[in-house]
């Protein structure tokens, strides 16, 4: 009896220990089928797991230490750990791409481009608890304070959601990236090389920024926008506030997905280079390269700690 | 009991997934990489395939038509064979030497890939030129179940020929280096 105690205290110490870990960059590699866990103080690789397919889409709630990625051929949410243990695996309806976690809930966003929908699904049950209909072909999705953007690929539009209350706001080409900052939204206009910045509270489109060729997503550190730029191999950076470009960084070959670490550096997933680039938001300069499975995306929020 | 709940979870949603078949997404992009090295330097290199409107290094191009050479130009690639090919300028960096381009109009009997882009860069290796041809598309076939001659294999296989016919272009000028 004191020793199966003594065993589950330390299975509970175990536990704590992985919880109470470092914060995570967790990289889908579409074409190798495989999720890299990256503890991104170190920039040490943690784990590389079999993630089979096709995942894009990834989304890291580091408070209540859940990953999650959608695997858009077998249409499957996928959650793990932050340690990479797998939770749960809950088929998906329709066509599954993009994914955001709700702040206040942990609960999934998940677009499904089939129905041109927004499902929101319990990543411990699996259950699906409610649907918003889209423009067509729904891509990025993001929340932040009480607001839902979705972009629209197809639609060349973006949806709002506040409450009960939606609304469609036109923008450029091909959307396809959301990310909000600070009562903004920065939406990739893929096809129109430039980012769409709409204000969410008025609900329009305020500023366009343009980028290189074919930009993907966009993050924010040290008070600047990072915009990936596909074809050109490039990060259009510009000023958060004021929105103007200040510069363009080289990265390895097709840049797509971004995000920012806690301790302010820079996370790039080089789709064709198969590397993780990691960037210093304020000398403007890649200061690693890190070897990734074949074909990275980590198209989302895909960096969180608790 | 954590560990006998997670597989016990592990267990329903497996059974939940043979259950419900999953209507799956439409294709993911695929990509290919080959490299040759020649027999001439960077610059001799660069010099003959640095262009979006000549191409006098590959045989069976009978004519091109192009609109500029700066990035978002485009042209009308005519060959041998008859077939017409769309083409638009992606990027041209001379310092970086690097030219991509793209298939603005698929077209699967000059190979058989939609979404096709081009990516050639040279580098320099001893002072011998490395050329990299790397390819980005989606297989010829859009939809799910793709027929066996237009799957993700196919169109992989596809690509990788048309490249080989670009790479023995090169080594029939330069000679190889390797």
């Amino acid at each position: 009896m004191i020793r199966a105690a003594t065993a589950g205290v330390a299975l509970a110490l175990c536990l704590l220990a992985g919880a109470g870990g470092a914060e995570v960059a967790a990289v889908t590699s579409q074409n190798a089928g495989a999720l890299t866990l990256v503890d991104t103080g170190s920039l040490q690789v943690l784990a590389t797991l079999p993630l089979p397919g096709k995942p894009a889409a990834v989304a890291v709630d580091g408070r209540r230490g859940r990953i999650l990625a959608v695997a858009v051929e077998t249409a499957r949410l996928h959650v793990f750990d932050l340690a990479g243990a797998p939770l749960a695996d809950w088929p998906l309806s329709g066509a599954p791409f993009g994914l955001a976690i709700r702040p206040q809930t942990g609960m999934a966003l998940v677009t499904d481009q089939a129905g041109n929908l927004l499902r929101e699904i319990d990543p411990v049950t699996g259950q699906e608890l409610a649907q918003w209909q889209t423009g067509a072909l729904p891509s990025g999705v993001a929340e932040a304070e009480g607001v839902i953007l979705v972009a629209n690929r197809d639609g060349e539009s973006v949806t709002l959601i506040r409450g009960a209350v939606q609304q469609q706001i036109p923008v450029g080409h091909h959307p396809f990236g959301v990310t909000l900052n600070d009562g903004r939204g920065f939406v990739t206009d893929v096809l129109s090389d430039q980012v769409s910045v709409i204000d969410l509270a008025s609900a329009a489109v305020i500023a366009t920024i343009p980028t290189g060729e074919r930009p993907y997503a966009v993050a924010f550190a040290a008070g600047r926008g990072f915009v990936t730029n596909q074809y050109a191999a490039s990060l259009t950076v510009f000023d958060a506030q004021s929105l103007a470009v200040i510069a363009e960084i080289a990265t390895d070959d097709y840049p797509e997905g971004i995000a920012a670490t806690t301790d302010g550096q820079i996370l790039v997933a080089n789709w064709f280079s198969d590397t993780l680039q990691v960037i210093d938001p304020v000398a403007l300069q890649v200061n690693q390269t890190l070897d990734m499975p074949e074909g990275p995306r980590a198209f989302g929020a895909f960096v969180g700690g608790p | 009991m954590q560990k006998i709940l997670i597989a016990l979870v592990a267990v329903l949603a497996f059974a939940a997934g043979i259950a419900t078949r999953a209507e799956a997404h439409g294709p993911s992009r695929l990509k290919t990489d080959q490299t040759v090295t020649l027999n001439a330097s960077p610059d001799e290199v660069w010099a003959a395939i640095g262009s979006f409107q000549t191409m006098d290094w590959l045989p069976g191009v009978t004519s091109i038509e192009a609109t500029g050479n700066e990035k978002g130009a485009t042209r009308v690639r005519t060959l041998e064979d008859g077939t017409v090919l769309k083409e638009e300028l992606l990027k041209l960096d001379a310092k970086k030497m690097a030219i991509s381009t793209r298939l603005t109009e698929d077209n699967l009997s000059y190979v058989k890939a939609t979404n096709y882009a081009l990516h050639i860069t040279v580098k320099d290796e001893g002072g011998k030129a490395v050329v990299d041809l790397k390819g980005a598309f989606y297989r010829a076939y859009p939809q799910n179940d793709p027929p066996a001659d237009q799957n993700d294999e196919a169109s992989t296989a596809s690509v990788e020929a048309l490249h080989q016919g670009l790479i023995d272009a090169l080594v029939a000028r330069f000679g190889a280096g390797g």
